[in-house]
């Protein structure tokens, strides 16, 4: 059934392709089940799927046809809500989003990538981390920091009463740590949510 | 046989006997009138005992014996001792206590060796006690058990009496506290808890007492004065009547109640406290601080600390001042003056203070801590906007270069040398000075300004000493290449007297340098006038003789030369740079050119062109005039040369304003810096395999220390870097957890 979608030009599914296959499957592009569906297939590249990693991808989701594939959409939006699952999402999204030969993400990626992923998982300081990147960092990011990221948003508060600066956190968090200290971000709007 | 022949002697005869020697000791003891015992008398005494425990049973009386001995004492005890004992009082009472008991020795040595056979046999094979200890006992137990509260009364307040001045019999206290010790046989139970005791304890209220007045009325020195003086006291009673095991004991609660418990108090005394006495420099009264507390567990800790605060901030007042004067002046220029006048306070607060530990404080090693963290606080600020380590090169320079230390012998010299290399020793940024040195040290033997080569040596000496073979070996390497650069110099004027057609004409002194021992120079594209380019080829070829495979780097920013001016009145020689000499060299052939004409010509990049084309034209000597006149130079001026130019001097120097090179130094001690910590990582890591993160910082800073100190961020920005060239892993299930990637 793979036919259907694949280029006419090469033996896999590219840009065109995966957006009739979001199409059948009534799915929107920008939906972050399409990111745990490339999980499942283990693609290596965004927004394309080799004939290998689409067929082994759906025999392992066991689908077989459209249906069963509609069928099997919200089964997969669920598995975003197990820490595990959504932990390595997360952590194979780096890799799927980054430019192949390059050993950091560029930033706009990471950034459009971490307000897709942490609408899912909410996490509460994540338009300040964009702000703060966009304004103090402006460079691309590391894999540890990507990693890390994840840890931090799931360990630390977001009123950030148990971060620990003299913990092992990439030195980006901790310069995000004190950008949000100076702006006095943590105090005002945080405690809010900590409530 | 004449024994079993001998008549029996009954008990209640032979004990009539010896009730007779027993009043006649008695009375003797008494001081009644009494003869002396002679010998046949001791003899039938002792005679009568040894026949009656002789005796076959049941005539055989020791028991009895044994028991009427010791009733004998208890009988003068009751009747003579203690009735004598109980109508006297205090010191008296003292007196005839210490009478009795030397009587009851008497009468004990006596009665035991009438009794002596009781001794041998009976006592020895029954296992029972010795007479002289039954003896003994029984003043023990009637007279010093009825006693002792009372004599101890008394003693404890004789020793009050003489805590307050006055005279008391110390012979008497001696020989009662000596019944307390003789009482226990050998055991100090008696004494201990009879008399020590109760006698520490009073000594404790009585200087608690005292304490609580002193420490309201004297101030800090009177009251460690009084304090040493009653130590001082006290130690001597032991010696005059005490048990000498009582010293430790008594000095130690004394201690407790004039300085354990008053301590911060009397430290802390606004007027005359530890504080006031170090403002004030009361060097005798910081002795003696220093004596008492340091008897006492912990009892430096808090003068130590006032030390290191005090030593702080007058330290810090330095800094302000620095400070204050430097923005006074703000238009002077770095590392003027100012700055010089810094260092040798700080050197003469650093004598001061080391002086205060060696002197007064006995050179404790707490103290030498305190200073040496105080310094560490003052030392590492910033002032004026420059480092200490800046400084500290800059007034090495000072001494070093000509003319910077003529007055100072060399003594002297060598002494302040030795401090600056001391006062490194506090100074946390050591390879930021050693950048800052090495500038210094090339301009001075490049341009020939080291005043002294014995000195330059001696200064590394001491650095290599302390801060080890790595940091002074590119400086070495620096001095040593100027010597090798002055032969190779003569190697070349051999070369060019025995090849006179490669003469080029020009007297050319170059100097060659091994590349890694000197600081960065940038070296341009000047392009050199055609006599100029001549020298440099002929040196080339020179040098190709010399050694293959080296590559020559020409500096021409660092270059000299000397060139005859022909002006309208007259010739004179100017000293310029070699950039100069190259703009010079020009209007040979072009009386008039534009900025641009020149930069195409020499190659220049404008800020090169702008500043020799300023002091050319712009400075002190208008060797070129400029089109339009004005103080600075545009890319639009036009420049001719000034023949009309004249000085009363034959030669002259024109200087090339120096570029401000504290920005590269920083710049290249920073990346010095990171290699340094990539390499410490690596290093720990490799030998750790596995190391959580404080720990990998931990020992990151302990290895740098001695160069310098890594900021936790900058540890952290060179472990996520390493991490990206996969040299560390992050542990999948502890991210405080790093592994090495062989």
């Amino acid at each position: 059934m793979n036919l259907l979608w694949r280029d006419p030009y090469a033996d896999m599914i590219l840009a065109d392709g995966i957006s009739l296959l979001c199409n059948d499957i009534q799915v929107d592009p920008q939906d972050i089940v399409m990111l745990a569906i490339s999980w499942h297939m283990k693609a290596a590249t965004m927004c394309e799927f080799s004939k290998q990693e689409f067929v082994c991808g759906l025999q392992a989701l066991g689908i077989d046809s459209l249906e069963k594939f509609c069928e099997r959409i919200p089964f997969i939006r669920s598995e975003l809500k197990d820490e595990h699952k959504f932990q390595e999402i997360y952590n194979f999204a780096f890799d799927w989003a980054k430019e192949k030969g390059q050993k950091s993400l560029a930033l706009d990626t990471a950034i459009g990538m971490w307000q897709l992923l942490f609408a899912e998982k909410e996490w509460p300081l994540v338009e300040h981390w964009c702000q703060f990147l966009q304004a103090r960092h402006n460079k691309a990011i590391s894999r540890d920091t990507w990693f890390q990221l994840l840890e931090f948003a799931r360990t630390v508060d977001p009123a950030l009463t148990n971060y620990d600066a003299e913990g092992a956190w990439p030195y980006l968090i901790d310069e995000f740590v004190e950008y949000l200290l100076e702006n006095g971000i943590q105090k005002g709007q945080l405690s809010d949510w900590t409530h | 046989m004449t024994i079993n022949q001998m008549k029996i002697v009954e008990l209640e005869e032979g004990w009539s006997f010896m009730q007779k020697g027993i009043t006649k000791l008695k009375r003797i003891l008494e001081g009644l009138p009494e003869s002396q015992f002679n010998s046949e008398e001791y003899m039938m005494l002792y005679t009568t005992i040894y026949n009656m425990c002789t005796q076959k049973p049941p005539h055989d009386y020791s028991q009895q014996l044994y028991e009427k001995y010791k009733e004998a004492f208890e009988e003068y005890i009751n009747s003579t001792v203690l009735p004598a004992l109980r109508e006297k009082h205090d010191e008296f009472m003292l007196r005839e206590l210490v009478n009795r008991w030397v009587n009851h020795k008497i009468m004990v040595r006596w009665l035991s060796r009438f009794f002596h056979y009781l001794d041998r046999y009976f006592i020895a094979r029954r296992s029972l006690p010795g007479l002289n200890e039954v003896g003994l006992t029984c003043f023990r137990e009637s007279v010093y058990q009825e006693l002792k509260v009372k004599a101890r009364d008394a003693v404890v307040t004789l020793i009050d009496q003489e805590r307050e001045g006055e005279q008391i019999d110390r012979a008497l206290l001696k020989n009662v506290l000596g019944i307390f010790v003789e009482i226990g046989m050998g055991q100090m139970d008696y004494y201990d808890s009879d008399f020590e005791d109760h006698m520490l304890e009073d000594s404790a209220a009585y200087y608690s007492r005292k304490a609580s007045n002193w420490i309201v009325e004297d101030s800090c020195p009177d009251y460690m004065l009084k304090a040493e003086e009653c130590l001082r006291k006290e130690k001597e009673r032991v010696g005059n009547y005490l048990h000498a095991s009582s010293e430790p004991k008594l000095l130690e609660k004394v201690q407790n109640e004039l300085l354990v418990v008053y301590q911060s108090q009397l430290l802390e005394k606004e007027h005359s406290g530890c504080r006031a006495l170090l403002r004030d420099d009361k060097v005798d009264d910081l002795s003696r601080m220093y004596r008492l507390f340091s008897k006492i567990t912990k009892g430096l800790d808090p003068v130590a600390n006032m030390y290191k605060q005090h030593v702080t901030g007058e330290g810090t007042a330095l800094v302000q001042q620095a400070e204050d004067a430097a923005s006074n002046k703000a238009a002077e220029n770095v590392g003027g003056p100012q700055e010089q006048v810094f260092v040798r306070k700080v050197i003469e607060l650093h004598d001061k203070f080391m002086a205060y530990v060696n002197d007064c404080f006995a050179n404790h090693s707490l103290f030498h801590k305190a200073l040496k963290e105080a310094f560490e606080i003052f030392c590492n600020k910033v002032v004026a906007g420059c480092t200490s380590a800046e400084l500290l090169a800059a007034y090495c320079d000072n001494i070093l270069k000509k003319g910077g230390s003529e007055k100072l012998s060399d003594e002297a010299i060598e002494e302040t040398l030795e401090k600056v290399v001391k006062l490194l020793a506090y100074i946390s940024d050591k390879d930021l000075f050693a950048e800052f040195y090495r500038k210094k040290l090339s301009r001075r033997l490049l341009f020939d300004k080291s005043a002294n080569d014995d000195h330059e040596r001696l200064i590394l000496t001491k650095l290599k000493q302390q801060c080890g073979g790595q940091f002074t070996s590119k400086m070495e390497g620096m001095v040593t290449d100027l010597t090798l650069a002055k032969e190779n110099q003569s190697h070349f004027e051999e070369y060019l007297n025995s090849n006179p057609l490669a003469n080029p004409g020009i007297d050319l002194t170059v100097t060659v340098l091994t590349t890694g021992f000197w600081p960065s120079y940038k070296s341009s594209d000047l392009s050199l006038p055609a006599e100029m380019v001549k020298c440099v080829e002929v040196f080339k070829e020179f040098y190709q003789t010399k050694t293959k495979h080296r590559k020559l780097t020409w500096i021409y920013s660092l270059g000299t030369c000397n060139v005859n001016g022909k002006f309208d009145t007259k010739t004179i020689e100017l000293i310029v740079g070699t950039y100069q000499a190259a703009a010079l060299l020009i209007f040979n052939a072009s009386d008039k050119l534009s900025y641009s004409e020149i930069k195409t010509q020499l190659n220049l990049a404008d800020d090169d062109l702008v500043r020799l084309l300023q002091s050319l034209s712009c400075a002190k000597y208008k060797i070129l005039t400029k089109e339009p006149s004005s103080r600075t130079v545009l890319p639009t001026d036009h420049f001719e040369f000034n023949g009309k130019f004249t000085d009363r001097m034959r030669r002259i120097r024109i200087p090339l304003p120096p570029v401000d090179e504290r920005k590269k130094v920083v710049e290249d001690v920073d990346k010095d810096r990171r290699y340094a910590i990539d390499a410490s990582i690596v290093r720990i890591m490799k030998s750790r395999k596995v190391l959580g993160h404080q720990q990998l910082v931990l020992e990151c800073v302990e290895q740098l220390s001695r160069m310098f100190k890594p900021d936790f961020k900058a540890i952290k920005k060179r472990i996520e870097d390493l991490i990206t060239r996969d040299y560390l892993e992050r542990d999948k299930e502890n991210p405080n957890l790093f592994k090495y990637l062989a």
